[in-house]
């Protein structure tokens, strides 16, 4: 086995281990409402925003990764700006407060080399 | 050489400052109850005003995603120039012209559209700093508030009977702002406009204090004959 096959092996291993490591369940919403459970890193810190006026608002910023295997099939996986269509979401629950929250995906990073890709969230009103 | 008496005045400036706050604060309460009494969602007139604030505003950050957020709006003095052609000896009388930020945030955060697709966030906050804007410039640009509600009419005539000191306020220009690319992303959306808010003001300085080195006193009058006398005393 190479090393790029080893490092593949490693960080699905490391995003999905909810027992021993820093992986959390998740849920992963398609645009038709279908959920596929999941596990990866959830990151919730604050954040400050400058508009470009030099005032700042704060804000926080949000994201999950997660192994590009255990991605359901079907349509690719993207931060959707067409209004007209639904879009990708993501839940899970804050392990500071217990409480469930919802996300859009607005951003993706996807990182070939070492199977896993970043969603970037927003927050997302209702469920 | 030191001032003999204390500085313990309000300069226009800060009257100004002061007034557009309370403009916008005032015009906003209006607005809300006119829209309750007119049976619409006096959420969509509301704002939030802050006046000569610089730190982070965290208004946005902890608030659930259902809650609904004002845009916030917030009033700074940037610059004043004076006006050589109409100010008199430099530190006495000078006429400024100033300049307000005004700047007004709007928050946008996703959301299902029932109708069909959904609603973006940047789409959304761009809508909601262009609906706080409309806010902004109508209350400041209306007549009322010409002189900032500080004009002093004659009761007689209810025409203004002193010159304000404090004039020709107006929205001289208006530029709007989105993040830079790294700080595009986040947990919700925002857009920003700067509006600038120009007003005309005049600054009095303390003058030297007057010693009075003697008192001339004079009385004019016309004798019976027709001769003008000036009677005087000097103390």
């Amino acid at each position: 086995m190479s090393l790029r096959d080893l490092a593949l092996l490693d960080v699905g291993h490391i995003l999905r281990d909810s027992v021993g490591g820093a992986g959390q369940a998740l849920t992963l919403i398609s645009p038709e409402g279908v959920e596929t459970p999941l596990t990866g890193f959830t990151g919730d810190i604050s954040r400050a925003f400058d508009p470009g006026t030099g005032m700042v608002v704060k804000g926080r910023t949000v994201h999950v990764t997660i192994p590009i295997a255990d991605l359901p099939a079907g349509d690719r996986l993207e931060g959707e700006t067409n209004d007209s269509r639904k879009a990708w979401r993501v839940k899970f629950t804050s392990v500071t407060t217990g409480v469930e929250s919802y996300f859009k995906v607005y951003e993706t990073d996807p990182d070939d080399s070492l199977g896993c890709i970043n969603l970037m969230l927003e927050v997302w009103r209702g469920c | 050489m030191p001032l003999q008496s204390l500085i313990d005045k309000i300069d226009s400036f800060e009257f100004v400052r002061d007034q557009i706050a309370a403009v916008l604060v005032t015009e906003r309460e209006n607005q809300m109850d006119l829209a309750a009494r007119a049976g619409k969602d006096s959420f969509f007139w509301g704002l939030k005003v802050y006046s000569e604030r610089d730190k982070a505003y965290e208004d946005w950050l902890n608030v659930g995603n259902d809650h609904r957020q004002e845009p916030i709006v917030s009033t700074i003095m940037k610059a004043a120039v004076r006006d050589p052609s109409v100010s008199t000896v430099p530190g006495v009388k000078n006429v400024y012209d100033g300049t307000w930020w005004i700047d007004v945030y709007g928050r946008g955060i996703a959301s299902d559209n029932p109708a069909g697709g959904h609603v973006t966030s940047d789409a959304m906050a761009h809508t909601e700093c262009h609906r706080g804007v409309r806010l902004v410039r109508n209350i400041l640009a209306a007549g009322p508030n010409r002189f900032l509600g500080a004009v002093i009419l004659d009761p007689a005539t209810g025409k203004p009977v002193e010159q304000p000191i404090w004039a020709h306020p107006n929205i001289e220009r208006w530029e709007f702002f989105g993040p830079e690319v790294e700080g595009r992303g986040g947990s919700f959306s925002v857009w920003g406009c700067r509006l600038e808010f120009a007003v005309r003001f005049t600054e009095f300085s303390p003058e030297y204090e007057p010693v009075i080195l003697e008192e001339l006193g004079v009385t004019v009058r016309r004798t019976e004959d027709g001769v003008v006398l000036m009677d005087t005393t000097v103390t």
